[in-house]
């Protein structure tokens, strides 16, 4: 006699509460493949836990941010952000589509070069850049962006030194009316510290100011933002042409742009609230269309936009090992990854999905990772269809910062693989072992 | 060891609890169980007769009915 399906035995108690405004679709929706490759073989050729990235999204992400700016603006760069996801597979596919490299560490900077970036086209951010840093970029024509007075002064000596007129832009920090507004990096606009800078670089004559770089925030959901960014270093490029005579060519206008990721301080979710590259375009766009620079030039325009690049194109594949009921009742569900390889799972509710479909009963479940840590939870309190052990859980939106960010702790580092446009599926980046761990002791 | 008197189970799944005012939800597999209390089966007939007829394996159901027995004694569904 063929067997059941079994499903595991549910029960749950029906709380009376006052409706709310937004109704909610309590039924599964199944995700059994990424662009038509079963999770299960996935798993069955690489283990579990597995990371997972879709080439046609990475790709469609880039051609749409490109073509939401290009068609409303002639000259757009975009630089990808190393330190979003700086697997070589994930860097090299954003070069192949003309993105240059936005680097903010040494290591960074090496990296661009392997992945066969012409240093000229190397973006150096960052608050700390060593003299070798320094060195190494300016001797490579590429882009330095001055973050600090010390840092401008060891740039300048540096120069003097070696003969060169670097190519520099200043990093501005400027209140765009949102909260929390970042001041850290870069020099001040609104207390003059930006023009300061600005004065010594043209009255020192030893550099060559051609850009201006403003990064106002992340995850910023409000184009607003952008807006009010955009006419203040707009400003300030007009006035450092025309009052300093600076050769001012970029804007560089950072990145911040949201995914689709839902916040955990948020009510809605992120594929509602979230601005799409058109609204980010227009209001930046729309403000630099109006400004006359001096000859009628063209300012060129920037993006490190990271997240919003590569946050959907990742997946994190799990795999249930138990259920658990807790002392006050709840249902803790237990899955093979954990924070340490999900950082931003303290920043977002990742969406969740099963391959069960339309399971009308669900319950609220706290999942957790494998960790001996009470911190390790994926998900404070998610609706899942009854689950059982082996069962597979895919968490979405987890391309950006966690392949970066992630961490050996008490589990190794899963492989990485990426689902290709032909279908094929390359694997980017091999599992930690034991030996890897002890290679660096002695 | 069986369900209390005074519950009422309906076809859709819809459980009510006479003695605690209590309403639940419950899936079929949930619905089986509970059926199979009302006839008077143990714990160890329920997981004899499940494991026989669903695709499950023992340890996974082992838990499974652990914990769903945790829940009806929490709700007061249970009888000794």
């Amino acid at each position: 006699m063929e067997k059941k399906r079994y499903e595991r035995p549910l029960l749950k108690r029906i709380v009376p509460t006052m409706p709310g405004k937004t109704g909610q679709n309590t039924n599964a929706v199944a995700q059994t493949e990424i662009d038509g490759v079963p999770l299960e073989g996935l798993r069955e050729r690489f283990g579990s836990p597995l990371f997972v990235f879709s080439e046609s999204r990475l790709r469609k992400n880039i051609r749409e941010a490109k073509q939401a700016f290009s068609t409303r603006y002639p000259e757009v760069r975009f630089a990808w952000s190393y330190k979003t996801n700086y697997l070589n597979s994930i860097c090299s596919l954003f070069h192949e589509e003309g993105s240059w490299a936005e680097v903010v560490s040494g290591f960074e900077y090496d990296k661009a070069i392997e992945n066969g970036v012409a240093s000229n086209r190397i973006i150096f951010n960052g608050p700390s850049k060593s003299e070798a840093d320094l060195l190494k970029a300016m001797r490579g024509d590429s882009l330095i962006h001055i973050d600090n007075t010390e840092e401008l002064r060891l740039l300048t000596n540096l120069a003097v030194a070696e003969g060169i007129r670097p190519r520099v832009a200043i990093r501005v920090n400027l209140d765009a009316g949102i909260y929390p507004a970042w001041s850290r990096f870069g020099f001040n606009l609104e207390s003059g510290q930006a023009w300061d800078a600005l004065e010594k670089i043209a009255s020192e004559n030893r550099l060559s100011c051609v850009g201006l770089h403003c990064h106002i925030g992340t995850f910023i959901q409000t184009v607003n933002a952008y807006r009010v960014e955009t006419e203040k270093m707009a400003a300030l490029a007009l006035d450092a042409m025309t009052k300093l005579g600076l050769p001012i060519s970029y804007l560089d206008l950072g990145g911040g742009f949201a995914s689709k990721n839902s916040l955990k301080s948020s009510y809605l979710t992120g594929e509602d609230l979230c601005p799409s590259f058109d609204d980010y375009a227009e209001a930046i766009t729309s403000v630099l269309r109006r400004v006359k620079f001096p000859g009628d030039k063209k300012m060129v325009l920037v993006f490190e936009t990271g997240r919003a690049l590569v946050d959907n194109a990742g997946f994190l594949l799990s795999s249930v090992i138990t259920n658990k009921r807790m002392a006050d009742g709840r249902l803790n569900t237990v899955i093979d990854a954990g924070v340490n390889l999900l950082f931003t799972s303290f920043w977002y509710n990742h969406k969740v999905t099963t391959t069960y479909d339309n399971v009308a009963l669900m319950e609220p479940t706290t999942l957790c990772g494998p960790l001996c840590m009470n911190i390790d939870v994926i998900r404070d309190n998610v609706l899942l269809p009854p689950l059982k052990r082996n069962d597979l859980v895919l968490i979405h939106y987890v391309g950006a910062y966690n392949v970066t960010q992630w961490m050996q702790f008490i589990t190794m580092r899963p492989k990485v693989v990426m689902v290709k446009e032909n279908g094929e599926v390359h694997l980017l980046r091999d599992a930690e072992t034991l030996a890897d761990i002890n290679r660096m002791e002695h | 060891m069986g369900l209390t008197s005074g519950m009422i189970i309906n076809e859709s799944g819809y459980v009510f609890n006479t003695l605690t005012g209590e309403s639940f939800s419950i899936n079929q597999t949930a619905k089986t169980v509970l059926s199979l209390l009302e006839q008077g089966r143990s714990k160890s007939e329920i997981y004899q007769q499940l494991l026989a007829e669903y695709e499950v394996d023992g340890s996974s159901l082992e838990a499974d009915l652990d914990d769903f027995f945790y829940l009806l004694r929490k709700f007061r569904m249970l009888e000794g």
